[in-house]
């Protein structure tokens, strides 16, 4: 396997009248060719803000710094403006959350598709359109070459979330990132994208992050997981150690959380985590979870809160966990190291 | 339409054996009271939240003296869990989960019969949702209340309702106890539906729900069965008949071909 993405030491700062918000403190990962890495944490825990530093579109109020921050071995820190231009699009993509707002309603579907091919490739406007039609058949549209005139008010969710995943394959790129793909779609048309995208992903051995918040397509579609919370990546682990062995409390509790369908049993009440995600403001210390945690003990709030590795790629940061953890019997140790 | 917000074309609405349409909405609104699904635009940002939760009972001339109202906030705040300080708080300085609560409690204070629940908790992170769902049901035990609940995330649907109704296009395609319905499910629709579900369980792959992709358009809906483009089961009189919702066992449902 080789390495797409690395990333160490993350930080993102956000400069607001209020104070500094952290967004994103001292996040580390890798991504493989062929692989799918999952972010996972409620709104505000920074996996947004991770993937828009990855691809330097952060807002203006933004800084970010990091100790290394390479894509293909390139390095992304010191890149300038045309250097990420080039690489944007051509060499990772991003797929959004919203495909009603970040289409543009003013050109038609066909128009967004071509420009950006066209932005990097020298392509007749003919090879451009043929190559849209071949990837709108590819995300599963029928009919493309008449879809191409119409705009994206004219087009259902469903669809509109086809395009943009056909908009970040124009140009071939090597890695995705795709946040919250499907959460704006009904439960049948989630399914059938995140097939899709599954598909595409292997067929062009892509290397995929995913960003949500739902633990069921985290489940179905990753292979690696990094749990986040309050900027900062409180667990990682392959897909099976997070689900079948969850360390971290607040990892636990998100599992507790939701009912699921033949387990949990109608009625009873679910497990939930008291109190609300703190907003990561000013000076920081200790754990963040502790004060929602109920295994918070006086040690949670000494100044730092490490992460403890307790083999390559399989980390949490809290000093109070207690399960027993080996290494699932069967499971190869492949993972990378994660930070 | 319940709410009588909208008006009704064809056809009538009961409430408590009443017709929806020879009542007055004030009278309405004593039965049957909404949760909206987002709480950052159903609360009104310029009032206080002892306002806001006090609306429904200034709005019927039902309040009493100011004082007899205050305690009334005070109780039906602590009985949806919001601590009686933030009385005079606004809503943007409340989070997600307590403007749904401030929203739950405006919906009770008037102790209606039925609350309408439109996607109570799709706005909520998870963590908090699990809050909401559990003061949902506690409530429905304490007050004996009726939800209607509005969703489409049928593991919150398994885990509340008693009995649900699954629509297509406009129309109820089956309707039965929720054991039931999710057990087995009649419905070709009703039974993509159950697959698409995605539980968090890495072991099992993407499911396969046979739907092809176009969601039909409402305006010029598919003649027969508005979902036989979709339905793997289709066959010719699927195309040209309505099906009409009929009992079959302890289910409606409306399916020339159900599934049994």
């Amino acid at each position: 396997m080789t390495t797409l993405l690395e990333v160490q030491e993350l930080n993102v700062d956000l400069h607001l009248p209020a104070g500094t918000l952290h967004a994103v403190r001292g996040v580390s990962f890798n991504v493989q060719k062929g692989e799918t890495l999952s972010l996972v944490g409620e709104s505000g825990c920074g996996k947004s803000m991770t993937a828009l530093a990855v691809m330097d579109l952060l807002p203006r109020a933004a800084t970010r710094n990091a100790k290394i921050l390479k894509f293909e071995g390139q390095d992304l820190i010191s890149a300038d403006e045309n250097a990420m231009a080039t690489i944007r699009g051509s060499g990772m993509a991003m797929i959004f959350q919203e495909p009603m707002t970040s289409l543009d309603p003013c050109y038609t579907v066909g128009n967004q598709l071509v420009e950006a091919i066209r932005e990097h490739q020298s392509m007749t406007l003919k090879e451009a359109r043929e190559r849209a039609v071949f990837l709108l058949e590819k995300v599963g549209i029928t009919g493309s070459s008449s879809r191409l005139k119409q705009y994206p008010h004219q087009l259902s969710g469903g669809l509109r979330q086809r395009i943009m995943i056909a908009m970040g394959l124009m140009c071939g790129p090597s890695f995705i990132i795709a946040d919250e793909p499907t959460t704006a779609l009904d439960v049948t048309i989630q399914a059938q994208i995140l097939a899709l995208l599954k598909s595409i992903q292997k067929e062009f051995n892509m290397g995929l992050i995913l960003i949500t918040h739902d633990l069921g397509v985290v489940a179905r579609m990753a292979d690696r997981v990094a749990v986040m919370y309050c900027g900062q990546i409180v667990e990682t682990g392959n897909i099976r150690e997070i689900f079948e062995n969850p360390l971290h409390p607040y990892t636990k509790g998100l599992m507790e959380c939701i009912p699921i369908p033949g387990k949990t049993k109608p009625g009873q009440e679910l497990g939930s985590i008291p109190g609300i995600v703190p907003t990561p403001i000013g000076d920081l210390w200790g754990c963040s979870f502790r004060n929602r945690c109920n295994l918070s003990e006086p040690r949670c709030a000494d100044k730092d809160m490490p992460l403890t590795e307790l083999w390559p790629g399989r980390a949490y940061r809290c000093v109070t966990a207690f399960n027993k953890v080996e290494p699932l019997s069967g499971e190869e140790l492949v993972c990378p190291k994660m930070y | 339409m319940a709410l009588g917000l909208e008006k009704i074309t064809s056809g009538e609405i009961y409430i408590g054996g009443q017709v929806i349409s020879s009542l007055g909405s004030k009278d309405i609104a004593k039965r049957i009271q909404p949760v909206f699904q987002d709480p950052y635009s159903s609360l009104n940002p310029r009032k206080s939240i002892s306002k806001i939760i006090s609306l429904p009972l200034r709005a019927l001339g039902v309040a009493g003296t100011k004082k007899e109202l205050n305690e009334l906030i005070d109780e039906t705040m602590e009985t949806v869990g919001l601590p009686p300080r933030l009385k005079y708080n606004y809503p943007n300085q409340l989070s997600g989960g307590q403007r749904q609560r401030v929203a739950v409690a405006r919906a009770i204070i008037m102790r209606p019969d039925v609350v309408l629940c439109d996607e109570p908790t799709s706005a909520l992170d998870v963590s908090v949702q699990a809050q909401i769902l559990n003061m949902l049901m506690e409530l429905r035990r304490e007050l004996n209340l009726t939800y209607v609940l509005i969703s489409h995330d049928l593991a919150v649907v398994e885990h509340i309702a008693t009995k649900v109704a699954v629509m297509y296009l406009g129309r109820i395609v089956e309707e039965a106890e929720t054991e039931k319905i999710f057990k087995k499910p009649c419905h070709p629709y009703t039974q993509a539906l159950m697959e698409s579900v995605l539980t968090p369980d890495p072991k099992l792959g993407l499911p396969e729900t046979h739907l092809g992709i176009a969601y039909p358009n409402p305006i010029d809906p598919p003649s027969g069965c508005t979902f036989h483009p979709r339905c793997r089961y289709a066959k010719g009189i699927c195309h040209s008949d309505v099906p009409e919702l009929t009992r079959d066992g302890d289910c409606l449902i409306a399916c020339h071909y159900p599934l049994s």
